[in-house]
């Protein structure tokens, strides 16, 4: 009676799961380190302006962005250097802007678990601007009209928060 | 392996921040289908921006900077100055009727929260009459800022920046003054009687054409 028997099993052993969670965690950070949450690519440079007394948005998916600024170098050859409209991902005109709060408008009455919700909801829509600081009023105010033509009346100027802060 | 691996996780979920955006919310005001109701003239505290990026507060030049002192200085108009806002004292019977009013709207639908809000309001400015007196009153002011089509926004966000400013040194002033503590000492429920009392209004006006 050896105490070493030599119990050589038939075949080839299973591979061992022991290590499979090291695994999953290592492709689980792999993944948290790589991605970058999607942010909408902006195609126009905005320096937004600092201010003091400022807040933030409770419900950001009843959030709408209109970016106003100078087209990026690359497209400044297609757009010139005026201060241009950025709506979802393409440079567009103020004309543009009735279907484009017709859509994010749709869009957020789907968020509603029934239509009234919905409505609810789209009534509490925020038009966030998003402007650099060197725009000219003109264009802002043109764009304004046109919320308000639209019935769009709440709005957000985003800003660079200056001070430690939160105003109410 | 597996704590460590944790650890990471725990680690990176603590860390990481979402950016929130910060903003200004303001209402435009609707498109008007009738005629807005005439406004005393002493009660608009008009704020006008050009393309020099100057500004003109109720007539005067100003620089960015001083608008907060000098703003806050006509809302509350301590010397009851003929071209500056009135103030009118608030009786405390008038608050106490308006909190029936809210009260009874609560009760109907506790579930609304408008309502709620509403008669939270209601008591908070009661409240606030208890504490601050004669200081408690009612101003009649509308800030209104206008600016030309070539202002720059820059310089457009500082004014309305300062103007918010100005109510808060409102608020601090009132709050030092009468409780004998700063801001920061003040509880949520406080510091909202307080943005009731001094509640910032200010209309979104359009550019004006030319120069």
């Amino acid at each position: 009676m050896s105490k070493f028997s030599n119990k050589k099993k038939k075949g080839s052993p299973g591979i061992s799961t022991a290590s499979l969670p090291d695994i999953v965690f290592m492709l689980l950070f792999f993944f948290m380190v790589a991605t970058v949450s999607k942010e909408e690519d902006l195609l126009v440079d905005i320096t937004v302006p600092a201010a003091d007394q400022c807040s933030t948005l409770e419900d950001k998916s009843l959030e709408v962005y209109i970016n106003v600024g100078k087209p990026s170098k690359e497209l400044q050859a297609e757009y010139g250097k005026e201060p241009r409209l950025q709506l979802n991902d393409a440079i567009k005109d103020i004309s543009h802007i009735p279907q484009y709060i017709e859509e994010k408008r749709l869009e957020i009455k789907k968020l509603g678990s029934t239509d009234e919700l919905g409505l609810q909801m789209v009534k509490k829509m925020v038009v966030s601007l998003k402007v650099d600081q060197k725009s000219k009023l003109g264009t802002i105010d043109d764009i304004k009209q046109e919320l308000r033509k639209l019935n769009a009346l709440r709005i957000n100027y985003v800003v660079n928060d200056a001070g430690s802060e939160n105003g109410n | 392996m597996a704590d460590i691996a944790f650890l990471l996780l725990i680690f990176f979920l603590v860390t990481t921040t979402m950016d929130k955006e910060a903003g200004m919310m303001r209402m435009l005001p609707e498109l008007e289908t009738e005629k807005p109701e005439p406004v005393n003239r002493r009660n608009v505290i008009d704020v006008l921006v050009n393309d020099n990026n100057q500004v003109l507060l109720k007539g005067e030049l100003v620089e960015v900077k001083e608008i907060q002192s000098r703003l806050a200085e006509i809302i509350i108009n301590d010397d009851n100055a003929e071209n500056w806002p009135e103030n009118i004292d608030v009786e405390r019977t008038e608050l106490e009727e308006l909190l029936a009013v809210k009260k009874a709207a609560f009760t109907a639908d506790p579930s609304s929260k408008q309502a709620t809000n509403e008669y939270e309001n209601a008591i908070l400015r009661l409240r606030a009459k208890d504490l601050f007196g004669s200081m408690f009153k009612k101003s009649k002011h509308v800030v209104s800022i206008q600016s030309t089509r070539g202002a720059e926004y820059e310089t457009y966000v500082a004014v309305s920046d300062q103007i918010l400013l100005a109510y808060k040194e409102l608020r601090e002033k009132a709050v030092q003054k009468k409780l004998n503590k700063s801001w920061e000492e003040l509880n949520k429920e406080e510091k909202r009687m307080m943005v009731l009392m001094y509640q910032p209004k200010v209309s979104e006006a359009e550019t004006v054409s030319g120069k």
